[in-house]
């Protein structure tokens, strides 16, 4: 099966053909912002990153950067630097360069201020926004398809309907041959033995235990509670009572293929298959994650509704709540509700999310993209 | 010359006179932007926190955006939550509501969706604006919190005649937030909270080791009305409610930079003139606090990050 | 749904807890499917949509079972029909210090 994406230089398959402005830390960001602005098409990111980074930070900022830049739904790049940051615009735009993409530096220590470094890059970016409208979207396989899979704003109806729906059309995407990432590591805790007794071999099983026990540690260490942060006040008043609760219904949104591996976060995937990828439980820090891991398209379950979206990647906004996919009909395109009020079963709903999945692969507008909404977070190592 | 500002009914000052679109979460955030920009004079920040959060870190989180929506310049706020998160947008809201300025809030989840939140959210903020238009008063610089911010760049020899500088301000001006970093030049200052509101007059350090928006966003949550950002950098970070003033230590940068850097102090700086400098910048304090655009309110440079302690959940 | 034949739902034959999947009132029986089965609750409190509430007595300190696992552990004695949530159980995973919110 096909659907009709953009095949880069790299020979990695874009679902769209963003322009993007990349402001490479927060000294550049409200320049990046301004550029954006006057560049209806383009799209940009808030980077809150400091100039300087610490030791532990800079591995993990600079590959989720580097995901981003490299992102194959992004077909041409303007860089924003400020001159004096740890991960620089150049060094950035020499590793995008090296993915075949059209890339442009600007510094602004060099270019001489805010409005000369607006003006550049928006010429820059109006030329590369006709060099993408040239690119003409083509037949590629599904199974070059890579899903990030997201819960986020949970109640029960999570586990009962959206999770196991979405866990569905991942298994479907697997059996197609494509690439799927379960996340949200302390989102597995209490469930990482039934996890990893899907491990593709005893190995992995305990890389998963591994990386769930580490996260527990790292949260004991802060001496702090997770009752309070996990589960949020709004799973609590949607009738989730522990983690171990909020758990065992979020890892049914991982289906039935094997995992065939744990990837640190925002870390690439190199062979196709089913993966866990370690990322906080905050939903748009996990995406990022994903999304610079090469994920192209986000499956986003809820029971209580969000609007969040992602400025490179369409977010899927899937409900299993009835009353809230009514109530929040703005944001949600699957109604996983129906699957709480009997009119549909868990494969069809899991269906009707993968044959969307594919029409919005091909260019179908999701809603978070219609908002325009853009969020962005890094997950920082902080110690 | 006279000082005119808007006194607020819990008697604090204020030299602008915003409404705050404040989003509990990053989840709200760009619905709290899409609700500002649709108005004049009504701003918000990019909140990219405000759940999974623990500890000390979630506090002070929620004290960070309790102090924007404290601060003086904000006449009003509207908070904007979804309604699942972590930091909770009524008692944000309840908090706000104690110094008695005008607070509303609104909840993606139980207004329903997008559509329905920013339209309600205009409709309401176009309320908002014209309930807190008021004239200004007479006020004085010993109402005035004044938060400093020092590139790490800066090398000893200037740090010297800046701590000068300071202290001269300190002389008139009520309250002086200094970077920890900078507190042994200053004897009798004492420690301030991240992010805290500041109730009396003093010379207070708070957290460093930061970049310098956490900084400033640590330094208006705790009631800074403006801003002064010694810069050997040029580092370009401005904030939504607080005017900062952009002062550079560098005639280089000042030459690449002068569109967003207000002042040049290098010439006497180098001639460790403290005296000259002081008095210019309680000049453009002066214009500041009557109203005159610092450069990068006319840029719009708003830029915000809340010092993290912890890492995400 | 007033028309349905179920208004809660068991996830796994070994579970001790139901979810409802309607707001249900006290006193009132709750439907309760699993698999083709029906059984019937009387129910002690209300239960609101998404909330849990006991399918037998459980004991405090025994385990509570969803999805065919534990949940968690009760931290008093639970009554047949009784809601099962924050105030009667807690968490296993997970713990240190309790978070205080600001405000």
């Amino acid at each position: 099966m096909n659907f009709r994406g953009f095949l880069r230089n790299d020979n990695r398959a874009g679902i769209r053909n963003h322009l993007l402005i990349f402001p490479t830390c927060m000294s550049a960001s409200s320049t990046a912002k301004l550029i954006a602005g006057q560049l209806p098409g383009a799209v940009s990111f808030d980077n809150q990153v400091e100039n300087q980074l610490s030791k532990e930070d800079v591995e993990q900022v600079e590959r989720t950067l580097l995901g981003f830049a490299t992102h194959p739904n992004v077909g041409a790049i303007v860089m924003v630097g400020f001159g004096k940051e740890t991960i620089s615009a150049d060094s950035l735009a020499e590793q995008v360069r090296m993915s075949g993409k059209p890339v442009a530096s600007l510094n602004m220590m060099e270019c001489g201020g805010i409005k000369s470094v607006v003006a550049k890059g928006v010429q820059i970016g109006k030329q590369f926004e006709e060099e993408l409208s040239l690119i003409q979207r083509v037949d590629i396989h599904v199974n070059e398809l890579a899903i990030g899979i997201e819960c986020g704003g949970s109640d029960t109806t999570s586990g009962l309907a959206a999770n196991p729906a979405a866990g569905f059309a991942s298994d479907l995407l697997i059996e197609d041959g494509g690439t799927t990432f379960l996340s949200e590591t302390p989102e597995l805790i209490g469930a990482e033995h039934v996890l990893a007794n899907n491990a593709v071999n005893e190995e992995i099983g305990r890389q998963i235990i591994a990386t769930v026990n580490k996260y527990e540690e790292n949260l004991k260490k802060s001496g702090m509670d997770f009752r309070g942060a996990q589960p949020s006040p709004g799973n609590i008043q949607g009738g989730l009572s522990t983690i171990e609760e909020k758990s065992l219904g979020a890892i049914y949104k991982s289906g039935t293929a094997p995992i065939k591996g744990v990837l640190q976060y925002g870390e690439r995937f190199k062979v196709k298959g089913h993966y866990l990828m370690n990322s906080p439980g905050y939903d748009i820090e996990s995406i990022t994650g994903m999304i610079a891991g090469g994920a192209q398209i986000i499956i986003f379950t809820t029971g209580r509704g969000t609007p969040v979206g992602s400025p490179i990647a369409p977010v899927v906004k899937v409900c299993g709540n009835p009353k809230m996919a009514d109530i929040m009909k703005d944001n949600i395109d699957i109604n996983a509700g129906k699957i709480i009020t009997g009119e549909k079963s868990i494969e069809g709903v899991g269906r009707e999310l993968y044959d969307y999945i594919l029409k919005v692969a091909s260019g179908e507008k999701t809603k978070a993209e219609i908002f325009g909404f853009q969020e962005f977070a890094i997950n920082r190592v902080i110690s | 010359m006279a000082l005119k500002g808007y006194i607020r009914e819990n008697g604090q000052v204020g030299i602008r006179n915003k409404l705050l679109i404040l989003p509990s979460v990053l989840c709200s955030s760009s619905t709290s932007a899409q609700i500002a920009d649709a108005l004049p004079n009504v701003v918000s920040i990019a909140n990219q926190a405000g759940c999974a959060q623990v500890g000390d870190d979630l506090t002070q989180t929620e004290r960070t955006l309790m102090g924007f929506g404290l601060n003086p310049n904000v006449g009003g706020v509207l908070i904007v939550g979804l309604g699942c998160e972590g930091v909770n947008p009524l008692g944000l809201a309840n908090k706000v509501a104690e110094s008695k300025k005008l607070v509303d809030y609104l909840v993606i989840q139980q207004v329903g969706g997008t559509t329905n939140t920013i339209e309600k959210g205009i409709e309401e903020a176009n309320k908002m604006v014209n309930a807190i238009d008021e004239p200004k008063r007479n006020v004085d610089l010993s109402d005035i919190c004044l938060g400093i911010v020092i590139d790490n760049s800066i090398e000893e020899s200037k740090l010297i005649v800046l701590s000068k500088v300071i202290e001269v301000l300190s002389d008139s001006i009520g309250v002086v937030i200094i970077p920890k970093r900078h507190q042994s030049y200053f004897s009798d200052a004492k420690e301030l909270v991240y992010g805290k509101t500041v109730t009396e007059k003093g010379i207070y350090y708070t957290a460093s080791e930061l970049g310098n928006v956490a900084l400033m966003t640590g330094m208006v949550a705790s009631g800074a009305q403006t801003i002064i950002h010694f810069t050997e950098d040029g580092d370009p970070a401005g904030s939504s409610i607080s005017p900062v003033i952009k002062c550079s230590v560098n005639e280089d940068i000042f030459e690449i930079f002068w569109e967003h850097i207000d002042l040049d102090i290098s010439a006497p700086l180098a001639q460790n003139n403290e005296s000259l400098i002081s008095s210019q910048l309680l000049s453009v304090v002066t214009n500041t606090i009557n109203g005159i655009d610092t450069k990068s309110e006319m840029l719009e440079l708003n830029d915000f990050a809340i010092h993290r302690i912890l890492p995400t959940f | 749904m007033p028309n349905s034949k179920y208004n809660a739902l068991i996830m796994h034959l070994n579970d001790n807890v139901a979810t409802a999947v309607d707001d249900l009132a006290a006193g009132a029986d709750a439907k309760v499917k699993i698999e083709n089965k029906n059984q019937t609750i009387e129910l002690i409190n209300d239960i609101r949509f998404g909330h849990k509430f006991a399918l037998s007595d459980i004991n405090k300190g025994e385990e509570i079972k969803k999805y065919g696992e534990s949940i968690g552990v009760a931290i008093t004695d639970i009554k047949q029909g009784e809601h099962v949530h924050v105030h009667n159980i807690d968490s296993i995973r997970g713990k240190g210090a309790v978070t205080k919110n600001e405000f």
